[in-house]
């Protein structure tokens, strides 16, 4: 049979996926409308079905066939409003579909799938609905063609459904060779064809009518017979199909009699009714795929009007011309044998994947080939010339046509991620129903296009996120109200474009993840050690999710708790380029966002090079460039154990050299860092890399231009290579590998918990030294150099002087829409003076709620050092006092001060309430501080703010203090890291004596504090301030003396 | 070997040399032979493996072919090509020490391999044919020969 050929098989295959998709989704609609049937909706289920049906008909596919014609008795009824569509009967749809989708999946095989569980399901329906009269009417009818063979076997009940409507039901034969093939069509074609206008009840094609070798004579033939139901008249029936008479039958019921009578069409004969004619003016109109649609919707008006059954009735007379074998016998076709082929399935594979693609997109793309072949020919027509001026014309058009075409090309593969968000509210709806749940799930820009590869594989981890979301997120609906929450939970799967990457947003409003709970389970599992969870942060924590082998679920269900999870979604996503990031709020809800790039073809990479070699580095993996200039380079690389870190803004980051990694470069053991990394003017160029969770840098000995680069794939003798991403090739036509940043840590053993160890060891050494905090560096009057921490900077803008407008003797600029007040350092200290010239800098500050600015000269720089104060030698109005940085010394401004002075009525308010808690009587604050320069600033403003301080020097003395004066303190300022006894210790001390637990611990943190904040909340702590940041402590002592007061 | 079996007719094959040993491939295989010795080195690669070549866009694996049946690093010279064969939908490109001539024979002519030519494992060969100067030539079955042994 080469008309079954695979094409045809592949164009079915495809066109019935395309079916299956959206059908999910309708029938969800349908199951929520329930007794208001959408008719539109259903009919297009219904047709999805009826068309899978007659395709699998046509191509011997009997199992299809028969799951879909149950389908479609269910769907009819719900039409037909016999039948309302509940949960049970959606359901029992929904796995019908799932169970067509698969047997569509493995076409080869699906006459041998087992279907018969479905087909039960929905014989139960369309039966147990039924009257009683029509249940028995299932009675096998045969239907005969004009020669009295016996086509088809169908059931009464069949027949009488497709006959609804006022339907008439033909029964067709179609000669593939000659009425098909001979007219340049194609089978599958005129199949859908006749779907348009009606419905195909049954379908079969006879092998057995060709005959064989030994019959003599050959038939030239193939018939196919298609019982068919349409509303068509019979009298026009002919003309529509373009199919000779004698092929068309009519085929009469006598629902009474269970009988079927056959009957022919008199097809020459036509009543001149003006139904008819109107019908025949559009025939003559030329036919065509539209026309047939308008006839059939023309048609069907007529029979709104005059009432289906009366129209049966009426036109039955004229189709019911006494029996006449046709004459037209001539084509001998031999008689059918009693074995019916239904296997006439091509043997071969599938076809390779295929893609649709506009066609005005491939048109584009055939003008801009056109267009490159072009210029093409103009470049060689220059070239040969030697034209210079032409050759630089002709490159310019390449360039541009080149980059247009890439962007074509590119479009050909960009899907729309509704083709994966589609399956979700399945999904979601399943999910519900199997957890006893109630989940409304919204999606959201379904448009937003992805490349194919990367909507293919974003499939699978999505799924997992959103079960997730439904398991876990999303609670019971009486947890739900007890929580004062609506009880229907909501999920939200949002796509959208944000620089240059598209992010997916899957958020649901549930419980939230606790972090808590995670870090015990992977302390429990070994994956981690105590002490390295003490030392995580709120973020750390929930990152530690994506461990293998780690899962939060505490009963195992069907949904989730394999303990494969989101590690598995999380390598899923890095293939992809993606990154997650997870947000969470304790019984708000979780929002997990996952960055994506656009395309994985084309990427932004870095290039850098080692020795001779060039490496691109995905620009998604490079988190910032830092040069360690060759005077600092001791200073900021430290050895930490074995490793190698760098100081980057108070954050230990490990080095790995990529020569080293790649052994493109030998080194002694013992050769020093400094060595190992510099190179060649000294300094150590660093690519911070963001591996997955983690950062680490890579040393490289150059650092080149960021460029787009085509990735190419490694073959496969490089599988075992860690470390490459692939390869590109660079504009000279050389190759460059692409380095897998995730792949060069595990190449060189390093992971996100052996970085955390090495933090922690260093941690160690700094307990015990100095304390470490990042200031920003700024310069006043040239050459006179100013600092604040960098805590307190909000932002930093660059300005020109031309841009500060002086209104009503105050400086202002523009700023975000509004103005912003600025001031120079020489307003309230002795300093040299700033001169309104050129480039300056304005950091900008929160103080009091108000957004100020201070006016320095560039250039800036963060530092991070250990704060060594010298609060006497330069210390005067807001300046706190010197340092020495870079071996200059350095003024450390108070920026409280500063502005206090310069508006003190902003500050006014809290004092004078201030002075009304004093009346009440004196309040002393313990503060309790190591570092000599901070308990004295800290002390000093405090205490000018009208309270008592007591200063002790650490957890120990504080305790002291406390226990011999029991009644004195009304609140406690604590630093957290100190000797003796830190702030924790002192805490709990504090919050477990029965004397003290009433007092409130304000805990003061420097800079890399954050993950100290679990903690503290555990020991007792009330709050957390920033060092310095005055304002704030000032107000939360004052919240806790009002508080305790009230 | 069963695969001799299968085949007969007659075949072309084109013919090198892996420093003494005389090979052949089918040229059906070959897509083309470069004189341009011109890669990137990837670090972690097996050793066979010189690097990757950019082959008018696509990305082209060298392979050091005397190296990978085991019979030493190929010496560049003058006479050094690169054959490009189509393997498993990509392009690889062997390393050879040089390119002698085409020779025609029938497959039915073919001896089944010894054990050992030269040096090189019997497995790699489909049999040994001999050429127009009554040289032996060692036809490679290069599926076989490029098989990566990591796995």
């Amino acid at each position: 049979m080469t008309m079954l050929d695979d094409e045809t098989l592949q164009m079915y295959v495809e066109e019935s996926r395309e079916h299956l998709e959206s059908i999910e989704s309708d029938l969800l609609a349908i199951e929520q409308m329930g007794e208001d049937i959408d008719e539109e909706l259903v009919n297009k289920v219904f047709r999805a079905a009826h068309s899978m049906k007659g395709g699998a008909g046509f191509l011997g596919l009997n199992t299809i066939k028969e799951l879909a014609h149950k389908i479609e008795n269910v769907l009819d009824m719900i039409r037909n409003r016999e039948l309302v569509p509940n949960p049970e009967i959606v359901n029992i749809l929904l796995l019908a579909f799932d169970r067509l989708a698969e047997l569509i999946d493995n076409i080869q095989e699906s006459n041998e799938m087992d279907i018969s569980e479905h087909v039960t399901a929905l014989m139960s329906i369309t039966s147990g609905s039924l009257p009683e009269l029509e249940k028995e009417s299932v009675i096998e009818v045969e239907i005969k063609d004009r020669q009295d063979r016996v086509v088809f076997t169908v059931k009464e009940f069949d027949l009488n459904q497709a006959k609804k409507g006022g339907k008439f039901i033909y029964l067709l034969e179609f000669d593939l060779i000659h009425d098909i093939h001979k007219k340049d069509k194609q089978p599958y074609e005129v199949i859908k064809d006749i779907q348009s206008t009606g419905e195909i009840v049954d379908i079969k094609l006879d092998l057995d009518a060709v005959g064989t070798l030994e019959d003599g004579k050959f038939s030239n033939k193939i018939p196919l017979y298609v019982l068919y139901a349409s509303i068509i008249e019979p009298d026009i029936f002919n003309t529509l199909l373009n199919l000779p008479e004698e092929q068309i039958k009519l085929i009469e019921i006598d629902e009474s009699k269970s009988i079927v009578e056959s009957k022919e069409a008199d097809f020459g004969q036509r009543e001149d009714t003006g139904e008819t004619e109107e019908v025949m003016d559009i025939e003559e109109e030329e036919q065509g795929h539209l026309i047939e649609e308008e006839i059939e919707s023309r048609v069907r008006e007529q029979a709104v009007e005059s009432g289906p059954k009366e129209q049966v009735q009426a036109t039955r007379p004229v189709a019911s011309s006494p029996k006449v074998k046709p004459a037209s016998l001539a084509k001998k076709v031999s008689p059918s044998k009693s074995t019916v082929h239904t296997d006439a399935q091509p043997a071969a594979s599938m076809h390779a994947e295929t893609l649709r693609v506009h066609v005005s997109l491939l048109e584009n793309l055939m003008n801009l080939a056109g267009e490159l072949v072009l210029s093409r020919n103009q470049l060689m027509q220059a070239i040969s010339q030697g034209d210079e001026h032409e050759i630089l014309n002709a490159g310019q058009r390449i360039d541009l046509v080149t980059s247009e075409l890439q962007e074509a090309i590119m479009l050909t593969r960009m899907q729309p991620v509704g083709n994966i968000f589609n399956k979700f509210p399945r999904v979601v709806r399943d999910l519900a129903r199997d957890l006893g749940k109630e989940i409304e799930l919204i999606l959201e820009g379904k448009e937003v296009e992805l490349d194919k590869t990367i909507i293919e594989g974003l499939s699978d981890p999505l799924t997992h996120l959103v079960r997730n979301s439904a398991d876990h997120g999303i609670e019971s609906p009486e947890e739900r109200i007890a929580k004062g929450k609506n009880p229907t939970g909501k999920i939200i799967l949002k796509a959208y474009h944000a620089a240059g990457q598209v992010n997916i947003e899957i958020k649901d409003d549930g419980r939230g993840i606790d972090a808590e709970k995670i870090v015990n389970k992977a302390i429990e599992k070994g994956l981690i050690t105590e002490e390295q969870a003490k030392g995580m942060n709120e973020k750390e924590k929930l990152n530690l999710i994506f461990l293998p082998g780690l899962s939060t679920a505490e009963k195992i269900s069907d949904v989730s708790g394999r303990g494969v999870g989101m590690d598995v979604v999380k390598s899923n996503l890095d293939k992809l380029g993606g990154q997650v990031d997870i947000e969470t709020a304790k019984d708000k809800g979780t929002t997990i966002r996952i960055k994506l790039p656009l395309t994985l073809a084309i990427i932004p990479s870095l290039l850098v090079s080692v020795g001779e070699e060039r490496f691109a580095i995905p620009q998604v993996n490079v988190d910032e460039l830092i040069e360690v200039p060759a005077s600092q380079v001791e200073e900021r690389i430290e050895k930490v154990g074995d490793a190698d870190v760098l100081i980057l803004r108070g954050e230990l980051i490990p080095l790995l050299s990529l020569a080293e990694i790649l052994g493109l470069k030998e080194y002694k053991e013992e050769s020093s860092f400094a060595d190992k990394y510099k190179s060649k003017g000294g300094s150590v160029k660093v690519v911070i890399a963001q591996a997955g969770s983690f950062k680490y840098g890579l040393v490289v000995d150059q650092l080149h231009d960021s460029v787009e680069i085509v990735v190419k794939p490694l073959g496969r003798h490089f599988k075992n290579c860690q470390g490459y991403a692939g390869a590109t090739i660079m504009g000279d036509g050389k190759v460059a590998l692409i380095l897998d940043v995730v792949g060069l840590a595990r190449l060189a053993e390093l992971s996100a918990i052996n970085v955390e160890d090495k933090v922690e060891d260093r941690d160690k050494v700094e307990q015990t030294g100095e304390e470490y905090h990042t200031l920003f560096l700024f310069n006043n009057a040239p050459g006179e150099y100013c600092a604040v921490p960098l805590d307190l900077v909000a932002r930093v803008e660059l300005i020109k002087a031309s841009d500060i407008e002086v209104v009503g003797g105050k400086k202002v600029i523009q700023y975000r829409g509004g103005s912003l007040p600025i001031f120079a350092l020489e307003e309230v200290a002795n300093v040299g003076h700033l001169e309104l010239e050129g480039d300056l800098v304005v950091i900008v500050f929160v103080m009091s709620g108000h957004e100020v600015g201070l006016l320095a000269n560039p250039p800036v720089d963060a530092m991070e050092t250990n704060v060594k104060i010298d609060d006497f030698a330069l210390k005067q109005p807001g300046i706190a006092g010197s340092t020495i940085i870079n071996d200059r010394t350095t003024l450390v401004v108070d920026i409280f001060e500063f502005f206090e002075t310069l508006n003190p009525e902003w500050f006014k308010e809290r004092k004078e309430a201030v002075e009304e808690i004093k009346k009440e009587g004196e309040r002393k604050v313990l503060l309790v501080e190591d570092s000599d320069f901070f308990r004295n600033q800290v002390k000093k403003f405090i205490e000018a703010e009208g309270y008592k301080v007591v200063a002790a020097e650490d957890g120990q003395v504080a305790w002291d203090y406390l226990n011999e004066h029991p009644d004195e303190i009304s609140v406690v300022v604590t630093d957290i890291e100190m000797p003796n006894m830190d702030g924790f210790e002192l805490t709990k001390l504090i919050k477990e004596s029965p004397n003290f637990s009433h007092l409130p611990v304000i805990a003061l943190t420097s800079l890399a504090g954050e993950e100290d904040v679990e903690k503290g909340r555990q020991v007792g702590i009330d709050d957390y301030q920033i060092k310095l940041d005055k304002e704030k402590l000032l107000q939360s002592i004052y919240n806790f003396l009002t508080k305790k007061a009230a | 070997m069963a695969e001799i079996v299968k085949r007969s007719g007659s075949f072309q094959a084109s013919c090198f040399y892996l420093g003494e040993a005389l090979c052949g491939i089918d040229i059906n295989l070959i897509q083309e032979i470069n004189k341009q010795i011109n890669y990137t080195a990837v670090p972690h690669a097996p050793d066979y493996v010189l690097g990757i070549m950019n082959l008018r866009g696509r990305i082209v694996t060298i392979i050091d072919f005397g190296k990978k049946l085991g019979l030493g690093s190929t010496k560049v010279t003058d006479s050094t090509r690169i054959i490009i064969v189509n393997s498993q939908e990509e392009q690889i490109g062997l390393m050879v020490d040089k390119i002698t001539d085409v020779i025609t024979g029938k497959w039915e002519e073919v001896s089944p391999p010894p054990a050992n030519i030269k040096g090189i494992q019997g497995r790699y060969f489909l049999g040994v044919c001999k050429s127009k100067d009554r040289k032996l030539v060692a036809l490679l079955n290069v599926e076989e020969a490029l098989a990566d042994e990591g796995n």
